[in-house]
């Protein structure tokens, strides 16, 4: 899977309404962002400083320790998930976890499911219909999140119209 | 935005839908820390404002009037919460039928008895666990692909579903009920948890274990307090109040929401039982009671004299004394009705048909009492001395056959009195 770190991360501060600044990849592949002569390192930090600046500040230590979690997740498995099965493997596990919570952390949308949203987008603009309803909580996960615009920003809209059709007509797989 | 006051008792389901709203429009709703229900709103302004005397209702700052939860909440609500469209709009009154016409009447059939609020019947509080199921699958297929009930977020059909269901998912909805329904319980404790809900309700503990009916928390619970509380009833209590019933007390107002039972249920001491100095015996009065409102009378009269202690237990005639001045047909069941809510700590161990024979203006009311002990029960609690003067008592031999006709005729609703009247109702003490 070839997910774009730096444009997720533009996007992440497009959606906090914070100054990018310059971010670039450094090496080891991390990516590094220099904003008024001061630079961090590393996809996690980047984002929770750019949280800073926005003062979204959670309140809940348990809260931001598993948006910290996911994040990880989204830098570690997510963005380098290459090969069908690796995928397949994360959006079963995805799926699996999704069927009893409607966002990653807690009961709100936090960072966590915008920056996971951006890294999934290509992957599920790219599944069948039929894996969309394989998927069907990642799906309905998904799009509710994707109706929101300021989330949403540039991307296009994945198509799920089929998914809501399954109540009436179950298919097995 | 819309400001005002909020008349509710606290904890109440349908006034918290207003409340949240009014969070998320950041409407200025207060609730009146007087209100005192059962006292408020029976005064003569607040009646003026709210002819109904119901709870919530909402007064707003520029003297506009409203009643209902789901009416004030719309009104206190922003468009987020409205819905974006028309059809969304439709779309949410749909979930708000549905919440009232379906969850609701199942919700209360199933939670009621076991809080204690209605007695228990057998029948109705199985149904209602079907009813419930049959709901929750609904919701569940429908929440399989998404996450709001209407559009991708949170609307006011989120938070009247989910407040007509927080009965059911604190106090019967045990995990194993619940499971697979996991569509809904997704969607129910994402609302539950918005910091909105739970800055109204606080935090929603949902069921560990399902409780069950315990007879005795009615029989607690209606003591002083009317008991079928059915809305029919309910007419007749108030019609009641103003029948110049002989009543030297004042008796508590009947209550008006079976929550605010619920309310009053939790503040109530535990009183002692009158009964409690007499032996037992071995007539099991519930078991009767059961047989007697799910048989027919074929079965359940032989079935009385079966199971009748005639050692510990006995059988009365009562007659009304002032016959000749009962008029109108449906205040003279109002008289009975009265009698039977004002005997409510009695209902354990008493059980009686009385029937009102003939038409408006030539009438009389009779009835069958059997209780627990051999002497006349009424003194045993100044709670049960308002009307028993009012009726003549005479004291029936069970083994009489002149008794078990009386028995035969009163249980079974037929026959006529005395003076030849046809019988015309019947109530049933229990």
């Amino acid at each position: 899977m070839n997910v774009n770190i730096i444009k997720c991360l533009m996007q992440v501060a497009s959606y906090l309404k914070v100054q990018p600044g310059k971010i670039q990849i450094g090496s080891n592949l991390i990516p590094v962002r220099t904003i008024n002569d001061s630079t961090t390192k590393g996809f996690v930090s980047i984002i929770f400083e750019m949280l800073k600046e926005a003062k979204c500040n959670f309140t809940n230590p348990l809260d931001i320790a598993e948006v910290r979690q996911w994040l990880e997740y989204c830098i570690v498995y997510t963005a380098r998930a290459d090969g069908s099965q690796n995928i397949e493997n994360m959006l079963k596990e995805l799926n699996n976890l999704l069927s009893t919570k409607t966002y990653l952390v807690s009961y709100k949308m936090t960072v966590a499911d915008i920056v996971l949203y951006y890294m999934l987008h290509n992957v599920m603009g790219n599944l069948s219909y039929l894996d969309k309803e394989k998927y069907l909580h990642v799906s309905r996960w998904f799009d509710n999140l994707q109706q929101n615009s300021l989330v949403r920003q540039k991307n296009t809209i994945v198509d799920f119209k089929t998914n809501y059709l399954i109540v009436a007509a179950p298919v097995k797989h | 935005m819309v400001s005002g006051t909020l008349y509710t008792y606290p904890e109440n389901f349908r006034a918290y839908k207003a409340l949240i709203a009014a969070k998320y429009a950041s409407a200025n709703v207060k609730v009146d820390p007087t209100f005192v229900f059962g006292e408020t709103n029976k005064t003569d302004s607040f009646l003026k404002k709210f002819p109904s005397g119901k709870v919530p209702a909402f007064e707003s700052s520029d003297g506009k009037c409203l009643q209902d939860g789901n009416a004030i909440a719309y009104y206190v609500s922003n468009d987020q919460l409205r819905g974006k469209n028309e059809f969304e709009k439709a779309q949410i009154m749909q979930w708000i039928c549905f919440a009232e016409s379906d969850i609701l009447p199942a919700s209360c059939a199933w939670v009621f008895p076991i809080l204690g609020i209605v007695q228990y019947d057998k029948k109705s509080f199985d149904r209602s666990k079907e009813d419930t199921k049959a709901n929750l699958t609904i919701l569940n297929a429908y929440l399989l692909t998404r996450t709001y009930l209407v559009g991708e977020r949170i609307s006011l059909a989120d938070i009247s579903v989910a407040c007509n269901l927080l009965h059911l998912y604190t106090h019967v909805l045990e995990p194993e009920f619940r499971k697979p329904f996991a569509n809904v319980n997704r969607w129910f404790t994402t609302i539950v948890n918005q910091p909105n809900f739970r800055e109204v309700v606080g935090e929603v503990k949902l069921c560990t274990k399902a409780a069950e009916v315990d007879p005795k928390k009615f029989q607690q619970h209606s003591a002083g307090k009317s008991a079928g509380k059915d809305k029919k009833e309910k007419k007749e209590d108030k019609k009641d109040k103003k029948h110049p019933a002989p009543k030297k007390e004042k008796e508590p107002e009947p209550e008006e929401e079976l929550d605010a039972a619920e309310a009053a249920l939790a503040a109530e001491p535990k009183s002692k039982d009158p009964f409690d100095s007499l032996p037992k015996g071995t007539f099991n009065m519930d078991d009767y009671k059961r047989c007697y409102s799910n048989e027919d009378e074929s079965k359940s009269i032989p079935y009385f004299w079966e199971k009748f202690d005639p050692e510990n237990y006995s059988i009365w005639f009562g007659e009304y004394k002032y016959n000749d001045e009962l008029t109108k047909v449906f205040m003279s069941c109002n008289l009975i009705t009265g009698m039977f809510q004002r005997l409510d700590k009695m209902r354990k161990q008493a059980f009686a048909s009385v029937c009102l024979f003939g038409t408006d203006n030539d009438s009389s009311i009779s009835g069958i009492w059997v209780w627990r002990g051999q002497e006349l029960v009424f003194p045993l609690s100044p709670d049960w001395q308002i009307d028993y003067e009012t009726y003549d008592w005479k004291k029936l031999d069970p083994s009489s056959e002149e008794t078990k006709k009386l028995v035969q005729q009163y249980f079974s609703w037929s026959g006529a009195d005395k003076k030849g009247r046809k019988f015309n109702q019947g109530k049933i003490f229990k």
